[in-house]
């Protein structure tokens, strides 16, 4: 069932973040969110993860659908290990094998075992991504995911995430329309 | 270095002092408090009413510990059951601990009158640390838990614990200190046979200052080592794996 935002507007006070949106996501589509800070990306995500309500208009097609997201902070276990990090989302959906290969397409083996907070600002990023990549959903959130990344770590986040999106519906939030281009998909407005 | 140090010139403080005063009724040294500890030391019953004391000041604080801990995490899950008990744990902290002390003598006598005070004096805190603790989790990570859907004894297990943990460290420091004091005072009144707090009494009715001193050295250690291994454990079971 596809996801459908009807004339959705939200307001923080005074402010209104977003006014009169109409969008509409078909299963297994990727879309883009390319627009500068502030112009309401996150909110329009945590409308979608349902940490917001919409103050007009509704969101419909969201019901039983399993969210999987990387937030615009890493909120990660800091004293836990990247492994158990994954492993809190996944739970036995993969082998202990499996997880550790997973993660070694974005991560060092060093760091797999490490705790969270000894792990760099960029090695953080991609843990909160192979979580959301990892995680079993049906709706995949990924707010600006290559924040702090080197180029050679977009480029297997891209590859990655292109991979894992397979029959899921994601929505991408980036900075630029050059960044968009990576995943090749209909870029929203808002 | 600086701690034996800091240490040394305290007893030195206190000897001096002894020797200023010159009146082991009112004052004894840390040389003749340590002789009395030895000849306490050396007998039996000295030994069994450390047992005595110990087990049953440690029971009740780890009684009010588990029950603290409960209630704590009832209150805040459960806002009405907070609000209820709100009012019997105000009152458990307000209310003297000689109340209690004579309360417990009229309904259950004096043996284990040690395990009731301490529970009353340490399960507030523990209460009271563990509602606020818990509403200190990282609001960031339980609306990453309700995301991903987390089920709630994973949350409770990785998120709130060890959010809880900080606070449980730091109120315990304080609570099991008071338990203990609290249990020997409740001792020292009620005389139970065969307790620290008798000993003390004993002390007290002889005009044995060394023998006071000496068993209220006793206390100290003991309170200090059951509190380094209780915080240990604690320790080791707020950890984050």
């Amino acid at each position: 069932m596809a996801i459908e935002l009807r004339d959705v507007s939200k307001r923080f006070g005074n402010e209104t973040v977003l006014s009169h949106v109409t969008v509409r996501l078909e299963d297994g589509e990727c879309c883009c969110l390319a627009a500068p800070s502030g112009s309401g990306k996150t909110t329009f995500l945590r409308l979608l993860m349902r940490l917001e309500k919409p103050d007009e208009g509704s969101l419909l097609g969201l019901e039983g659908k399993r969210v999987s997201a990387v937030f615009q902070e890493d909120r990660l276990l800091e004293e836990s290990s990247v492994l158990s990090n994954l492993r809190l989302v996944t739970g036995k959906l993969y082998t202990a094998q499996e997880l550790a290969f997973a993660a070694l397409r974005l991560l060092p083996e060093a760091a797999l075992l490490k705790k969270v907070r000894e792990c760099s600002g960029g090695m953080k990023r991609r843990v909160a991504l192979l979580r959301a990549l990892l995680a079993p959903s049906e709706l995949l959130l990924l707010d600006e995911p290559f924040a702090g990344l080197d180029e050679e770590n977009k480029r297997r986040a891209v590859c990655m995430i292109q991979e894992y999106s397979k029959g899921r519906t994601v929505i991408v939030a980036v900075h630029s329309k050059e960044e968009a281009a990576h995943f090749n998909a209909r870029i929203l407005q808002l | 270095m600086k701690k034996p140090a800091i240490f040394l010139f305290w007893l030195l403080v206190w000897q001096a002092a002894s020797i200023f005063v010159k009146n082991s009724l009112l004052l004894v040294g840390p040389a003749d408090t340590l002789f009395a500890l030895a000849g306490l030391a050396v007998s039996r019953p000295f030994w069994s009413a450390v047992g005595f004391s110990v087990f049953r000041i440690g029971l009740g604080v780890c009684l009010a510990f588990a029950a603290g801990l409960l209630t704590g995490s009832l209150a805040f899950v459960r806002p009405f059951a907070g609000a209820l008990l709100a009012l019997p744990v105000r009152l458990m902290k307000s209310i003297p601990v000689a109340s209690f002390v004579i309360l417990a003598l009229i309904w259950t006598g004096s043996k284990n009158l040690s395990v009731f005070i301490s529970f009353v004096v340490v399960y507030p805190i523990i209460h009271v640390t563990t509602e606020s603790g818990l509403a200190g989790a990282d609001k960031k990570l339980l609306e990453m838990a309700q995301v991903f859907r987390i089920p709630a004894w994973k949350r409770a297990l990785c998120l709130y614990r060890p959010a809880l943990g900080p606070y449980l460290s730091s109120a315990c420091k304080t609570a099991l200190g008071m338990g203990f004091k609290s249990g020997i005072a409740a001792e020292v009144i009620g005389v139970p046979a065969g307790s620290i707090g008798e000993g003390l009494y004993m002390a007290k009715i002889y005009l044995s200052t060394a023998e006071l001193f000496a068993w209220t050295l006793t206390i100290i250690l003991v309170s200090a080592a059951f509190e380094k291994v209780f915080l240990l454990i604690l320790k080791e079971c707020m950890r984050e794996r």
